[in-house]
């Protein structure tokens, strides 16, 4: 319908990844893993310049910007040229294109330092940056030109001085206009001749020839701090495969073991890592550790569509790629922090990231097998199994909404999209906001997250092995909601007759109203008869002999959450007793609009001992 | 997606309210880990010269209210009605996306101001509002309670 809130343009917003879930707020621990400067600090010390010029420019752009410009002026003439170079490379583009008002923006900072300070920045400047700002806005003439000219044109016009040479500054933005004139002066002031072959040159320059060029120049530059194209960029979400690669601990360990370690519950695994190395290993910088992380978080801006100078979009991307680092440096290590210190310190962050993916993509592998072996169409699941092996992640979200919305119900198709995100997601548990119930993501990065996720797919496996159960000998719809299959199943076995779907008729409710409570079956023996049933079937999320099936989460009993949800359904339908008989449609109909039947709190950790 | 503030269609709109509806689902999906618990609403409607697009951010209780209000005229930029509410649509979706990119800073005018997009000219007013707060204080005087002295308040 629009440009802009087409499903197209919105499944390549879901691609990217960080942008299509409500998420819990960044807290505290997150924020800290960007670098931060203290510039008021660095500018009282005894040598500011020294360590404004020994700065990263994309940690002192960030800080530049969130302290205001107007609030850096004693920092702006202490950047080095290159620093100044690298900063337009970020800041002064968007979407590929150069965006002169911004470069005029910051120059008119400079211009507020003094003058020269402008025109000595503007020439720091590639030539190419400096005629490709200038080119769209500005025209020469000569006197005889002038001459020809009505006196409303003439008007338009600055003179060069002492010279029969006139210019126009061709904008209808007023900043841009004043920006491009005081720049202009202050060449002039600075070195008159430059600011002649300046302007010359930009007048006469083919258009869009130098800005090309100097694109060139700058995606080398941004390359250097890890930002890729986004071809390139791709390459990072390849997955690793857990069982070979698990050689990544093979290292020798060359860290001291004797340093008392105290892991902190309120840091993350990776945090606790970072600070470890920190006393552990005495030439390694916390801080390199972080520069570290954020290269990967560039090199993964391609592939998510966040540009170099958006700070919002870059901390998310920083939150997920530390999150899985962290979660894969745990799995690997055990949970032993010198273990894990002795991996980050001798392995790519990108390699430990991939390795990470590569337990996430076999839960995905595991999930879609359980789908293909469910009722859901076959057309449906072909097109999620395609779209999630090309890592087209925004189309399995639209197939997801779309398709599987009705059948599977909201909460297990939001943690299905959770799971098929470029950035996987880790529920947290289902919250009440006033009337409203919605569950939050937030990035995977713990091991308790993964077997939480691990613990909801299984449920929703289960749920769609039972629906299948119920479908067996009967002609049921497609599309019919999971819960409502297996609702009806109950209430045929609660009456005596085969677990089948069937919509109930007169006669079944009837009987249905007449049973005892002691006709019910008691929660431990539902959960034993199920857990049963279940495990007597073809095995849940198919991925039998894989990493996260041997390794993290046992052979054994369904997880609590997969009784809990199930044991849920089958409260939900001894409830309906009492209700009228409009309400017990709806529940065949709907049963989210059933209440929930209220039952003790359970965790959701996944039974079983490790293999 | 939640359509439980999907406000009923007006008569005159040109959207139908299905294309409302899935106008809505995809803001609410494309901004989500922005929103905070928020949501966004449309309504729309057109006379003969000109089309009314209204995008609110709204949180349930509507302690956090902020409608944006757009109006283009059509006849005289020879647009439908509905091509008129989907180009105001979505430059006042590109306004949000500014908005919620750089930390909820960005505003419009309170006041009608006219803007250019794509070659046409549109308006736009909005104003961030506390529709719940407004409504006790309402309350408050209309009950003739009195209220407490400035002083005591801070305590």
């Amino acid at each position: 319908m629009t440009e802009r809130l087409s499903q197209e343009h919105l499944n390549g917003i879901l691609d990217a990844g960080h942008r299509g879930f409500a998420k819990l707020n960044r807290n505290e621990e997150n924020e800290s893993l960007f670098p931060k400067l203290d510039l008021k600090a660095i500018i009282s010390s005894s040598s500011p310049k020294k360590q404004i010029q020994s700065l990263s420019p994309q940690v002192l752009l960030h800080a530049l910007v969130r302290a205001g410009l107007s609030d850096c002026l004693e920092v702006l003439p202490l950047l080095s040229s290159e620093q100044f170079v690298r900063i337009c490379d970020y800041d002064i583009w968007h979407e590929d294109r150069l965006v002169a008002k911004q470069a005029f923006h910051w120059l008119g900072f400079y211009r507020e330092v003094s003058p020269s300070q402008m025109y000595e920045r503007f020439r720091q400047l590639d030539e190419e940056y400096q005629t490709a700002l200038l080119s769209p806005y500005c025209r020469v003439f000569t006197d005889e030109e002038y001459e020809k000219m009505t006196e409303e044109q003439q008007d338009l016009l600055y003179r060069f001085p002492n010279d029969g040479l006139y210019y126009s500054v061709n904008t209808g933005d007023a900043d841009l206009h004043k920006g491009i004139c005081s720049l202009i002066d202050a060449s002039m002031g600075e070195d008159m001749s430059y600011a002649m072959t300046l302007l010359s040159t930009a007048a006469f320059s083919p258009p869009n020839e130098q800005e090309e060029l100097i694109r060139q120049f700058r995606n080398a530059r941004l390359e250097e701090d890890g930002f890729l194209s986004y071809e390139e960029s791709l390459s990072y979400f390849t997955p690793l495969d857990p069982e070979q690669t698990f050689s990544l601990t093979g290292q020798a360990n060359t860290l001291e073991k004797e340093i008392t370690v105290e892991k902190d519950s309120n840091q993350s695994f990776l945090t606790s890592v970072i600070s470890y190395l920190a006393k552990a290993d005495q030439g390694q910088d916390p801080a390199m550790i972080q520069q570290s992380l954020l290269h990967l978080a560039n090199a993964m801006c391609g592939a998510a569509k966040v540009e170099p100078d958006d700070l919002s979009g870059l901390k998310d991307l920083l939150q997920h790629t530390s999150g899985l680092t962290g979660f894969s440096l745990e799995t690997l290590s055990g949970g032993d922090l010198v273990e894990a210190a002795n991996i980050l310190k001798n392995q790519h962050p990108k390699k430990i990231f991939q390795w990470g993916l590569g337990l996430v993509h076999q839960l995905r592998t595991g999930m879609l097998d359980a789908i293909k072996q469910s009722t859901i169409p076959q057309k449906i699941v072909e097109r999620l199994v395609l779209n999630a092996q090309t890592q087209k992640f925004g189309r399995c979200q639209e197939i997801l909404d779309k398709d599987l919305l009705s059948i599977l119900g909201q909460e297990h198709t939001e943690v299905l999209k959770a799971l098929f995100n470029r950035f996987p997601l880790a529920p947290t548990p289902i919250r009440k906001q006033q009337d409203h119930t919605y569950i939050a993501f937030k990035p995977l990065s713990s091991l308790d997250e993964f077997k939480s996720l691990v613990s909801y797919c299984e449920a929703l496996s289960s749920k769609l092995q039972l629906a299948s159960l119920t479908c067996k000998n009967v002609e049921a719809s497609q599309t019919t909601n999971i819960d409502t299959l297996i609702m009806q199943g109950f209430l045929q076995a609660s009456l005596g007759k085969p677990f089948m779907s069937k919509k109930p008729e007169q006669d079944d409710l009837d009987q249905f109203a007449k049973l005892r409570p002691e006709d019910f079956k008691t929660t431990e023996v539902f959960r034993s008869e199920i857990s049963s049933l279940l495990q007597s079937q073809s095995s849940w999320l198919a991925c039998e002999q894989g990493f996260v099936r041997s390794k993290l989460i046992g052979q054994t009993a369904l997880s609590l959450k997969a009784l809990d949800d199930l044991e849920d359904l089958y409260q939900r339908l001894r409830l309906t007793q009492s209700q009228t008989e409009s309400n017990i449609s709806d529940l065949f109909n709907n049963p989210a609009s059933v209440p929930q039947a209220s039952r003790p709190q359970t965790t959701t950790q996944a039974q079983g001992s490790d293999a | 997606m939640s359509t439980l503030n999907t406000a009923p269609n007006s008569p005159n709109s040109p959207l139908s309210m299905e294309e409302r509806m899935e106008l809505e689902r995809i803001m609410n999906i494309k901004y989500a880990s922005k929103l905070m618990g928020r949501l966004f609403t449309i309504t729309s409607h057109h006379d003969t010269a000109a089309s009314f697009v209204k995008v609110t951010l709204l949180k349930n209780d509507e302690s956090f209210y902020y409608p944006i209000e757009g109006r283009i005229e059509h006849k005289s930029q020879n647009l439908s009605a509905k091509e008129a509410s989907l180009l105001l649509i979505d430059y006042i979706d590109s306004y949000f996306d500014e908005f919620l990119r750089e930390d909820e800073n960005v505003f419009v005018p309170i006041d009608w101001s006219e803007f250019s997009y794509e070659g046409f000219t549109l308006s736009l007013r909005g104003q961030i509002q506390d529709l719940k707060s407004e409504s006790i204080a309402d309350q408050i005087l209309a009950e003739g309670k009195v209220l407490p002295k400035a002083d005591t308040l801070q305590s």
